[in-house]
């Protein structure tokens, strides 16, 4: 069983333990509540921070308060609300501090109590909250992180952290200044702690809790500390999204897929002119026109395929496909040109002898073609014109514009997890990393 | 934003589907009217604007 007390610490052997509920400060005078029942082993004064042992009869002091500076709880002591498995009261406070590279980051943990449940906690780091139990069962450690409960846990951070300010009952003898090392292992939205002191080790379970289930759960009227940047086990909002749109996106491109087989299918592609031109810089009249040809079907588009024998060379064709009935003309201009040859990087060429181009929402009817080729050299060159040719360009248009937006949800989502993981012992550096983050922050919303 | 995206993929697809039923593809040309018939007797009389489209 998971955190149904204080078992999961050194808890003093059972003794006759005072049966007080409030008493005087030893120190200052001020009155002392004990809400923890008979669970609780010393007490924190709110007035001047005497930690008192009240196991003993007599009340003893244990130390006396080392912080200048008075820290007011977010949730005041005292304070019951009601969480995910009981009504709990909140009955002590601490401040704990880890230090790395010379700069102080704080958090603070509040211990609840139920006489029923027992203990438990929530700790508060930037805004984020996680409700915490300690734990009997000892993880498996494993490299880079520890297996609890069927649920791999990746290594976050690891740290001594140190208590800076304290106030309130605690089921252990806790003053200022005492320190553990803290490692922590992440499975979002759950965060797997390890607390190690010389005389013993504690493992506890939190998992992530919003900020908006702590005010309401405890009724609390100013508002809590705003969440900044990325918890530790918050979950991701991005990865559901991103399942779901790469399902979808699947789903779109097997559309796009099925149409293109359909057009590839479907269209005529059919072969309505062919003919072959020799060009003569000297001859007086450049210009040719075919016969007539019809362009069966549906509006759909033409086109046309030219090659020429050019070597090194150009030949630009002025091209018209002109609806007789109509005397509607398409008029465009193609250069084909071929160069190669050979230098000392090896072989070379430039351009190919052959071109298309394309001509679209041309209706059916009777249509004839002109061209008037130019160019500095003499060139045979031949025109094909190809009705209803399916196209690819419009497909792969589609492919790129059905991945773009899963593409922008996946940069969002790595950037949550780069926000995450900035904060802890791995920041991430790389793409194939944070892909694999990614997949292993969980899916839980 | 899921059902954004459905919109999205079914333009993509709907704007593709229509793409794809007349052949478009990248291209360029000028739409003439009115040439007269007269050009098939005598080719050279007709002479186009020489639009050069992707030109190599």
């Amino acid at each position: 069983m998971d955190g149904e007390g204080p078992a999961a610490r050194t808890i003093p052997a059972k003794q006759p333990a005072p049966k007080i509920k409030s008493f005087a400060c030893l120190q200052c005078g001020m009155p002392v509540t004990l809400r923890g029942m008979l669970q609780t082993s010393s007490v924190v004064c709110a007035g001047c921070g005497t930690v008192i042992d009240v196991t003993d009869e007599n009340l003893q002091i244990i130390g006396a308060f080392l912080s200048k500076i008075k820290v007011e709880p977010a949730i005041p002591l005292g304070t019951r609300g009601q969480l995910r498995d009981g009504t709990f009261e909140v009955i002590g406070f601490m401040r704990r501090v880890i230090e790395v590279e010379g700069v102080g980051y704080r958090w603070r943990e509040y211990l609840l109590f139920n006489p029923y449940k027992g203990f438990r906690w929530l700790s508060e780091y930037n805004g984020h909250w996680n409700y915490i139990r300690t734990s009997l069962y000892r993880p498996l450690l494993v490299s880079g992180g520890a297996h609890f409960k069927g649920l791999a846990f990746r290594h976050f951070q690891s740290a001594v952290a140190k208590v800076d300010y304290v106030v309130g009952e605690f089921y252990w003898r806790v003053q200022v200044g005492e320190s553990c090392l803290v490692q922590d292992f992440i499975a979002p939205p759950q965060i797997l702690s390890m607390e190690q002191t010389d005389k013993e080790i504690t493992w506890s379970l939190g998992e992530y809790v919003e900020p908006d289930v702590i005010a309401k759960a405890f009724n609390l009227k100013k508002p809590l500390p705003a969440r900044i940047g990325v918890g530790a086990n918050q979950p991701s909002p991005h990865v559901s999204r991103l399942s779901v749109l790469l399902k979808r996106t699947l789903v779109f491109m097997a559309v796009a897929v099925l149409i293109q087989l359909l057009s590839l299918i479907g269209s005529q592609n059919k072969l309505v002119y062919q003919q072959s031109f020799d060009y003569d810089v000297r001859d007086s009249e450049k210009s040719r026109v075919s016969e007539l040809f019809e362009l069966p079907g549906r509006t759909s588009n033409v086109v046309i395929r030219t090659k020429a024998d050019v070597r090194n060379n150009w030949l630009y064709l002025n091209m018209a496909l002109i609806n007789d009935e109509t005397g509607t003309a398409y008029d465009f201009g193609r250069e084909i040109d071929y160069y190669f040859g050979r230098d000392s990087d090896g072989s070379w060429t430039e351009g190919k002898p052959s071109d298309e181009a394309a001509i679209l929402h041309v209706p059916p009817g009777r249509y004839y073609f002109r061209v008037e080729p130019d160019g500095p050299a003499p060139a045979h060159y031949s025109v094909a014109v190809y009705r209803d040719v399916p196209q690819w360009l419009a497909f792969f248009l589609a492919l790129i514009a059905l991945t773009l937006i899963p593409v922008i949800a996946f940069w969002r989502s790595r950037s949550f997890e780069y926000q995450r993981w900035s904060e802890s012992d791995h920041p991430s550096t790389s793409i194939s990393d944070m892909v694999h983050k990614v997949s292993d922050s969980g899916d839980d919303d | 934003m899921h059902r954004l995206f459905s919109l999205f993929g079914l333009l993509v697809l709907g704007s593709f589907g229509y793409a794809t039923y007349t052949g478009w593809t990248w291209a360029s040309y000028d739409e003439i009217k009115n040439v007269p018939k007269s050009i098939r007797n005598n080719p050279g009389i007709y002479r186009s604007v020489y639009t050069r489209y992707p030109h190599k």
